[in-house]
């Protein structure tokens, strides 16, 4: 890896953002502008391949870069920034994929933003923690799978994307794969309005029969539990780039408010030093794991220690913005409310504060009755 | 009349109201709507609904 090369990419990434994607930030929060253009420019440059080898289409950066990235875009956007995080997992889902054929098939497109791509594991990672049944379900009809079911909200997806989803299949345990937005038997439906991404292109995936292809599965029965461990380190690793970004924009925030208002901001409980303190703490845990969620040797344990950690620091962030920015931070035109909801996702997309806390929980449990 | 949440989206179904625009006239009871019945907002089955208790 080049100390270079990353500095370069960050450099005109960073340029891209500020040109093309901040202008759009409020529009693709709440019109549901979905920046379709500037992913693609995004791909193009490398924004979605830092952690994926060259031979595939990657830059071979690593992953540490590719959270560099997402918080590069996040500073200014989170919707995009998630946007972002879902089109780099799933080129990391296909990287690791034992099946080198639906390698072969996608992860170049997807790395490089070619063929956009949403990930839809968030039923599947609540299902396999014990906190929801899972919704799709499929059957064996000689080397291909039917699968049926509906997941209620899948981000990044399109007809003209990919999906990389799961579903069970009964006694013999679960399936990973992708799938076209335009396959037979899918239907794309639209979503109630949320309070903020509304340009993510969320939609309700329902299935009825879709016929998955042997070639199109990233993960069978017999190699899906190797899977979704070797995968779920970068996975949840990866969201931290999206709030790292978010508490950069609060901290932008905190120091505009300060022009006028600091001599009242510094009765606040959480000021800038602060808060840039413990962004800095943070990232340096997330640089020592990611080299480990890439050679397959982080305990998960620390993975979601960190993901709620970052987490709460964003959630501390974007609200000490909104308190520092007072009630001009209240208007809609003003950057300090979408930061607050954009944290609060950071929060709830899966795997999710609560989620998080009963995981580490159940690992801490586990982990006490083997020592006992 | 009761009322029934969808696990996954929080649809709240109110049997006095039911869902005129997707078929439900009000009054309709849960337990009278067909089992293939799908929740409008995100797709998954009767099953997947829980009765809020009064």
């Amino acid at each position: 890896m080049s100390q270079t090369d990353t500095t370069a990419l960050l450099a005109s990434i960073a340029s891209l953002v500020k040109t093309e994607l901040a202008p759009l930030a409020s529009a693709i929060d709440q019109e549901g502008v979905y920046p379709a253009d500037f992913l693609h420019k995004l791909g193009a440059l490398g924004g979605f391949s830092a952690a994926i080898p060259k031979e595939y289409g990657g830059a071979e950066l690593g992953l540490n870069t590719q959270i560099d990235i997402t918080t590069a875009v996040g500073r200014e956007c989170g919707s995009t920034a998630f946007l972002t995080w879902c089109q780099s997992t799933c080129a990391w889902y296909l990287l690791h994929s034992p099946n080198e054929t639906v390698k072969q098939r996608y992860l170049p497109l997807v790395a490089q933003g070619k063929l956009l791509a949403g990930t839809g594991m968030s039923n599947t990672v609540k299902h396999l923690a014990g906190i929801e049944k899972i919704h799709l379900t499929a059957t064996r009809e000689g080397n291909d799978y039917v699968v049926s079911g509906s997941l209620p909200w899948v981000s990044n997806i399109g007809k003209d994307h990919l999906a990389i989803v799961a579903a069970s299949v009964g006694e013999e345990g679960y399936i990973m794969f992708a799938i076209r937005g335009d396959s037979e038997g899918l239907a794309l439906n639209p979503c109630p309005e949320f309070s903020g991404l509304e340009g993510t292109q969320t939609l309700n995936m329902r299935f009825r029969n879709v016929r998955i292809s042997t070639d199109d599965v990233l993960a069978k029965p017999d190699q899906f539990k190797s899977f979704i461990s070797r995968i779920k380190p970068g996975f949840v690793l990866g969201q931290l780039g999206i709030g790292f970004g978010i508490i950069e924009g609060s901290l932008k925030t905190i120091r505009e408010s300060n022009i006028t208002t600091a001599h009242v901001n510094i009765y606040l409980d959480e000021q800038e030093t602060d808060l840039a303190t413990r962004l800095e703490s943070l990232r340096k845990e997330v640089s020592n794991l990611a080299p480990q969620a890439e050679n397959g040797t982080a305990r998960i344990l620390d993975i979601l220690r960190a993901r709620a950690n970052g987490s709460e620091a964003t959630l501390a962030a974007a609200q000490s913005a909104l308190l520092h920015a007072g009630a001009k931070g209240y208007l809609m035109r003003h950057p300090a409310q979408r930061r607050l909801r954009e944290a609060v996702f950071v929060a709830i997309v899966t795997p999710a504060l609560k989620h998080l806390r009963k995981e580490i929980h159940d690992l801490e449990q586990h982990a006490n009755v083997e020592a006992a | 009349m009761k009322q029934w949440m969808c696990g996954p989206c929080g649809l709240i179904y109110d049997e006095a109201l039911g869902l005129p625009e997707h078929g439900l006239p009000p009054g309709t009871k849960f337990e009278d709507i067909p089992d293939d019945w799908e929740c409008p907002d995100c797709g998954v089955t009767k099953a997947d609904f829980y009765l809020i208790p009064d």
